[in-house]
């Protein structure tokens, strides 16, 4: 057998000793240069979209970490995209158990906020002189002589009501006599002022601005961190939120008036999405969302085709029989017959069409203890897409790929957005995301005369949030 | 002139390299093609095809990395089984298992057979596993190379070639039958 290869491949591998005149290079020049050039021009555009595909892939992400980063930083504690009291109301709120040292190096900052005030400075007070008052009600710190005397220890909430019950009757905060009731009990009183301590946190960012930086050293630390992130979405200043999540979807390809072809053909199917967004609070409620979504719609393609002229060759069979009328003996002649037989051929294949989207829309939120609901209506941009597979068109079987196929394009087109979606808080910063997403295209993809093609797509996700 | 200064001249884009060159392989890229396309009305577009991709690409052919003929080969294959896809968009390989296998004798004469002789009678053998004898016996491609190449598990691909195999067994006795025959 081997031998017989060998034979074969020896006989394949030598040239033929005459070939067929149509393959002469005059007759072959004219064809081979026409198709160098088409071949030419078809390498230009996939390059030229490769570049733009690259670029602006690596421009979007690029944009995307940018705003990530800027967001961050304007959120971040002694960010410099912060105006120096924010930065400093927000410094305070997070120091709650920062030392002797992290105390002094906010007592810093206040100094230089305060002399940019034209308030005294901090070491003229820790020199004895009086303590400022402007600003500070009637009732509050007006009779104080030194630090110690306004405020002798906050060192915890729940010693807040103590220090306040042995204090002086007339020594009070400003504004803390709103969460405090005069008259109620000590118990009573540590109760409220747990309770209201997001009331407090408001009161102590208004005594910044009100009151003298000796008084804030001596509270500012104490405020209690972890209560602050027991109580989501309470600050109207909360951070933004980025969220990734990843679920399934199922696609509607939306065709209204007259049907295309492939109709018939093909049938949506589940498949799945993913999504990376920020959405950056604007009120407490409202916000801003934006984002980048990925998309595969898939559909399934199913067609018998009816073959008349299906060829079977039947080896080994008797193609004649000669009788010798002499002997009487019959002669049979073997060999191999192709018959035509009506066949079918069944065809099924996957399509999938691919989409890369951003996204903007603004954002409603709720919330309720630890659960946290958001409605955003806005829409989406397909930056880049691919489509791909097997279809019926034009009576025939057609191959196709690309963002634009012979009867389809869907790149830059504009779609509306729906969606709703669940935040359940487990930290301050991590929460568990699960969203409903409806999806419609706002232009046709169709390139058929008479044909419109707007698909609904619909999503659920489940994922992660984050928040600054 | 020598094969490494024809395509030096190739690819500074010497129009009459480009003739030279394809006066020198015309000969093996169209046995190649008559290996893998099956309508002969098709040899001139496909064969312009291949030149005009080798003409185009030759550039990236590296004589370090093995002789000419080779890459010319593959090259021509791949074209040859893109324009084999084009023309069957159907599975290649359905219905085939119709076909009558009979009882396996042991060809011995297939040597006795001149290259004409052997190319019409290959020619008979079912497309679905000729592509797949082609590729492994007379290529020496590999399974894996052939599943990559043709879309298909390495299952189908053992498989086609022992069907094509068998056919050889069943069918090179029978050609000397027929011969001597005389049908």
């Amino acid at each position: 057998m081997e031998s017989n290869f060998e034979h074969i491949k020896q006989s394949f591998n030598e040239s033929p000793s005459s070939l067929p005149p149509e393959l002469d290079w005059e007759q072959m020049e004219e064809g081979i240069l026409q198709k160098m050039d088409a071949l030419e021009a078809e390498e230009k555009k996939k390059k030229r979209p490769f570049i733009w595909f690259f670029w602006s892939r690596s421009g979007f992400a690029l944009g995307l970490i940018l705003l990530g980063i800027v967001a961050i930083f304007a959120l971040y504690p002694g960010s410099p995209f912060r105006s120096p009291s924010e930065a400093g109301d927000q410094a305070s709120l997070v120091q709650g158990d920062e030392s002797q040292e992290g105390a002094n190096i906010s007592e810093e900052r206040r100094a230089n906020r305060f002399s940019e005030e034209g308030h005294n400075s901090p070491t003229e007070v820790m020199a004895g002189h009086p303590l400022p008052v402007e600003g500070v009600g009637s009732d509050g710190l007006a009779g104080a002589s030194s630090e110690n005397e306004v405020l002798p220890s906050i060192p915890q909430p729940a010693l807040v009501s103590r220090d306040l019950q042995g204090a002086d009757p007339g020594l009070t905060l400003p504004g803390i006599p709103q969460a405090i009731e005069p008259g109620s009990s000590a118990a009573g009183r540590s109760e409220e002022m747990e309770i209201d301590i997001p009331r407090i946190i408001g009161l102590s960012d208004s005594l910044h601005q009100n009151t003298s930086p000796v008084l804030l050293s001596a509270i500012e630390p104490q405020l209690p961190e972890a209560n602050l992130a027991a109580i989501p979405g309470q600050s109207p200043r909360s951070g933004g939120r980025l969220i990734a999540s990843a679920g399934t979807n199922f696609w509607n390809q939306g065709f209204w008036g007259e049907k295309p072809e492939r109709n018939a053909y093909e049938t949506s199917l589940i498949s799945y999405q993913s999504q990376l967004s920020y959405l950056h609070p604007l009120t407490q409620k409202w916000g801003l969302s934006v984002g980048i979504q990925y998309q595969k719609l898939d559909s399934r393609f199913d067609r018998v085709y009816e073959i008349e002229d299906f060829e079977v060759l039947l080896a080994d069979v008797i193609v004649k029989r000669e009788y010798n009328l002499v002997t009487g003996r019959v002669r049979e002649l073997r060999g191999d017959v192709t018959v035509t037989v009506p066949a079918q051929r069944s065809i099924t294949h996957f399509n999938s069409t691919e989409l890369y989207q951003a996204q903007v829309a603004i954002s409603r939120t709720w919330t309720t203890g630890r659960l946290q609901a958001d409605v955003l209506v806005g829409g989406s941009v397909n930056l880049f897409t691919q489509n791909q597979g097997r279809t019926q068109y034009q009576g025939e079987l057609k191959f196709y790929e690309g963002a634009a196929t012979d009867f389809l394009a869907n790149q830059g087109k504009l779609n509306g957005l729906l969606s709703g979606r669940i935040t359940y808080r487990l930290s301050q910063h991590w929460g568990i995301v699960s969203s409903l997403q409806v999806q419609q295209s706002l232009l046709n993809w169709s390139l058929e005369p008479n044909v419109r093609m707007y698909p609904t797509v619909i999503g659920m996700e489940i994922g992660l949030s984050y928040r600054l | 002139m020598k094969e490494s200064d024809l395509i030096f001249r190739v690819k500074q884009r010497d129009h009459t390299a480009f003739k030279e060159l394809y006066h020198e392989y015309i000969g093996y890229v169209f046995s190649i093609v008559k290996r893998y396309v099956f309508d002969e009305r098709e040899y001139p577009d496909v064969i312009q095809e291949i030149f005009a991709r080798v003409f185009l690409k030759i550039e990236t052919y590296d004589a370090a990395r093995g002789e000419f003929k080779f890459w010319l080969r593959r090259l021509a294959i791949n074209q040859c089984l893109q324009a084999y896809r084009k023309q069957q968009p159907s599975e290649q390989f359905v219905s085939l298992d119709q076909i009558s296998e009979g009882e396996a004798g042991e060809p011995e004469r297939l040597t006795e057979l001149t290259k004409e002789e052997v190319e019409a009678f290959l020619q008979q053998m079912p497309q679905g596993y000729r592509q797949i004898f082609m590729l492994i016996i007379i290529d020496e491609y590999s399974h894996k190379e052939v599943a990559e190449l043709l879309g298909i598990s390495l299952e189908t691909s053992r498989s086609q070639l022992s069907r094509a195999k068998k056919w050889l067994r069943t069918h090179l006795p029978m050609l000397f039958t027929i011969t001597a025959s005389g049908i």
